[in-house]
């Protein structure tokens, strides 16, 4: 069977790979979905520890909650990156320097 | 109760006729052009009721009121000036006396300005003047008189430039100016140390005569300075030069001003300040004024120009009364000031209504002559027998002719000459009076060579202009409102409006009152020699001139002729003495300047600017050096600490997970 490291290193790599995605895509829906690999990849962690623990659904309950958390995160974000698209015709998030000092 | 009201009605009056004119002046100088025309009449209606006035404050005050009023004016230090009227048989007779004079010439004014393009002006002018006169006749303190003194003076100044188009009268008016100034200098000196020495100028207090004089030598100085004034402003020797070219005035302002009642001021000045004066001081104004008789009389003798003869005349006849001043004959003095103010007045008049009726010939021939040249005249009695009759009266009179109010007069001071000459004891004192008479004589003569000028034998001007003898036009006397005044002024030039006896005036109802009993009171013994003497000199120049004039076959010294014409060349010493003396010094000044101090300040700036740019060097390497290596400090550092803001948002993120990976690993290790 799956012992807890698979588990981990599962989480680790989705973590990862979301972390690389972040730094490396310029496109922002696309570190929008960097960023939900990396909530995801907690995730796997709390339902994987949620086995030792006594009360067994903690870890399952919070991972409901992060879930939650992530699809309204992701509403307001995708909404953010609609209105930077109408304002500056891009999501590209080299062009978005604004707050660098000309 | 009575006597309070009386004073409070004749100190009003007297300030209410000093202010009429100045009143006058300031509507004809501000709006007198809207009323052109209707200007002469209201002035000669502010100098009636001026007039009225000074007649009412004369009947209050003669003989022996004396009346004073004074008003706070300012303080300075412990000492309070006030602003005081001072009204005494002196100045109530003054008052008078300026006040009708300045009357009858407005009205003599309103025709011979007619047609002037300034006409409102003109008598603006007169107005300020009369009201300047009234200052120095009715103020009580030295500086209330020395501030009308030098209205006076301006008043002048305008007058004689009045027509400034005419460059002769607008030097005229600046040399008449600069001149006075130069006796007003003296004046204010005097004024300043009789404050020294007294700690007063009140006029009543100074000449009250119980003051305390500790130092006689600056009392001499302060009498000397106070002569000045009167010196100047009486065209005494060595300053008479103005009067002469201020004839380029109108004539009646040469009749008010220069020969009644400016130039009066002078005599006017030492009358109030006598009791002042001591023996060392009268003894120069005697010198002074016996000089100055001659020298005027003499210079009188060749002129040409009918106004130049009046105007030295009047020098001469101010001479008379300055030393009848100097010689103690105070009473004498003043007479002869009102007579010859009369007289004198009557002849500038009719001098100027010979010249008016001239002009107006010059005009309709439409051509160009010397109005006021004796040589073109000639023949007027026929023509203008009015303007005669009365130039002869005032002439006669000027000429010290018995039965004439000169006469008299003259004969006054004359006969204080001599008594004073006698009080000095050494024969050579006589050469006051012996000047006094000769001038007498040459009076006579010149008076006499004028009358056979202008209106005897036949008239010249014709030949000099042929068309006048064809054309119709012919010299006609002048309008009523010239002859009144001329008239007036002759009438009072005959003996007996000043003395019944018409030799002797010394019990006549003027001469008795306004003398003063002085050390050297004219004793009576010289009185027959004097007016045997002057009498007969009278006649005798009379009868010269008669013979003289017209007659060329008697030579006339040119020697004479020339130091006549030129009065003395005290013009030419002058602007050999002073102007060409100044001319030099400002030529060596300005070289001084050009060489010396020129070349001092050029060194002193080449050296500031060499200077400067060592400093703008040092400024620019060291200070702005320093500044600047600052500025890029502060800008490298921005920099790299900016370097991190790169704008970002993954780079942001990127030092967020190396910060956290450290966390982890320190938290772990």
């Amino acid at each position: 069977m799956f012992s807890l490291e698979h588990f981990l290193v599962v989480g680790a790599a989705l973590f990862c790979i979301g972390v690389v995605i972040i730094i490396t895509k310029r496109n922002a829906i696309v570190v929008l979905m960097g960023i939900e690999l990396i909530l995801n990849a907690a995730n796997i962690n709390l339902v994987a520890f949620s086995r030792y623990d006594a009360n067994v659904l903690q870890g399952q309950m919070f991972a409901l909650f992060v879930i939650v958390v992530a699809a309204a995160e992701a509403a307001v974000a995708l909404a953010i990156v609609l209105r930077v698209y109408q304002y500056y015709q891009t999501v590209h998030l080299d062009k978005l320097d604004e707050l660098k000092e000309k | 109760m009575q006597e309070d009201f009386i004073i409070e009605f004749v100190t009003w009056s007297a300030t209410l006729l000093a202010a009429i004119p100045f009143f006058i002046f300031c509507i004809l100088f501000f709006v007198g052009t809207k009323l052109s025309k209707t200007s002469g009449w209201l002035a000669v209606i502010g100098a009636s009721i001026s007039f009225l006035l000074a007649v009412i404050v004369f009947f209050y005050t003669w003989p022996d009121k004396v009346y004073t009023q004074s008003i706070h004016w300012f303080t300075v230090g412990e000492y309070t000036f006030t602003l005081k009227l001072l009204l005494d048989k002196l100045s109530a007779a003054m008052l008078v006396l300026v006040s009708f004079i300045s009357l009858l010439v407005q009205i003599y004014s309103t025709e011979y300005m007619k047609g002037d393009k300034r006409y409102s002006r003109y008598f603006a002018y007169l107005g300020l003047f009369t009201f300047s006169m009234f200052c120095i006749v009715l103020s009580g303190n030295l500086l209330l008189l020395y501030i009308g003194w030098e209205l006076v003076g301006l008043s002048s100044y305008l007058l004689i430039g009045f027509w400034r188009e005419k460059t002769e009268a607008a030097l005229a008016s600046r040399n008449a100016f600069i001149i006075n100034r130069i006796g007003d200098t003296g004046f204010l000196l005097g004024i300043i140390l009789v404050f020294a020495q007294f700690n007063t100028l009140d006029l009543a207090t100074l000449t009250s005569g119980n003051l305390p004089v500790d130092n006689s030598f600056w009392l001499t100085v302060a009498g000397i300075g106070l002569f000045c004034g009167c010196i100047a402003k009486s065209a005494q020797f060595p300053l008479q030069i103005w009067l002469p070219g201020a004839m380029a005035g109108p004539t009646p302002v040469s009749a008010l001003i220069h020969a009644a009642t400016m130039v009066a001021a002078g005599v006017f000045l030492l009358a109030r300040v006598f009791p002042l004066l001591n023996t060392d001081v009268l003894t120069v104004i005697a010198i002074t004024g016996a000089i100055t008789a001659f020298m005027g009389a003499v210079a009188a003798l060749f002129q040409t120009d009918i106004k130049r003869l009046l105007a030295f005349s009047t020098i001469s006849q101010l001479g008379y009364m300055v030393m009848g001043m100097g010689v103690g004959a105070y009473g004498s003095a003043l007479f002869h000031l009102f007579t010859h103010a009369f007289f004198k007045a009557c002849l500038f008049l009719s001098a100027g209504a010979v010249i008016h009726a001239l002009h107006k010939v010059e005009h309709q021939l439409h051509t160009h002559f010397d109005a006021q040249d004796m040589r073109l005249m000639g023949g007027l009695r026929k023509t203008m027998p009015f303007t005669f009759i009365c130039y002869l009266v005032s002439g006669l009179s000027l000429a010290g002719l018995p039965l004439f109010s000169g006469f008299l007069s003259k004969d006054a001071i004359l006969t204080g000459a001599l008594s004073w000459a006698e009080t000095k004891g050494n024969f050579l004192w006589y050469l006051i009076p012996d000047l006094g008479f000769i001038s007498a004589l040459l009076t006579a003569i010149y008076v006499g060579r004028q009358l056979i000028l202008v209106f005897g034998g036949e008239f010249r001007l014709p030949h000099l202009l042929p068309q006048l003898a064809t054309s119709q036009i012919a010299v006609k006397d002048v309008p009523f409102a010239m002859q009144l005044p001329i008239g007036i002024l002759a009438i009072l030039s005959v003996f007996f409006f000043f003395s019944l006896n018409p030799v002797d005036a010394a019990y006549g109802w003027f001469l008795t009152t306004i003398s003063v009993k002085t050390a050297q009171a004219a004793d009576h013994s010289w009185h027959t020699f004097t007016v045997i003497t002057s009498g007969l000199l009278a006649i005798t120049g009379l009868a010269l001139a008669y013979v003289v004039t017209g007659n060329t076959r008697i030579p006339r010294p040119a020697f004479l002729k020339n130091l006549s014409l030129h009065n003395w060349y005290l013009e030419d010493i002058y602007r050999i003495l002073f102007v060409r003396t100044g001319q030099l010094f400002s030529k060596v000044t300005n070289g001084i300047d050009k060489k010396l101090l020129d070349t001092i300040i050029d060194y002193a700036s080449i050296s500031m600017v060499v200077l400067a740019h060592i400093f703008a060097w040092i400024d620019r390497n060291l200070v702005d050096g320093l500044v600047n290596f600052a500025a890029y400090l502060a800008g490298r550092i921005g920099a790299l600490t900016r370097s991190v803001q790169g704008g970002r948002v993954q780079s942001y993120f990127l030092y967020t997970l190396f910060g956290l990976l450290i966390l982890v690993v320190w938290i772990i290790l």
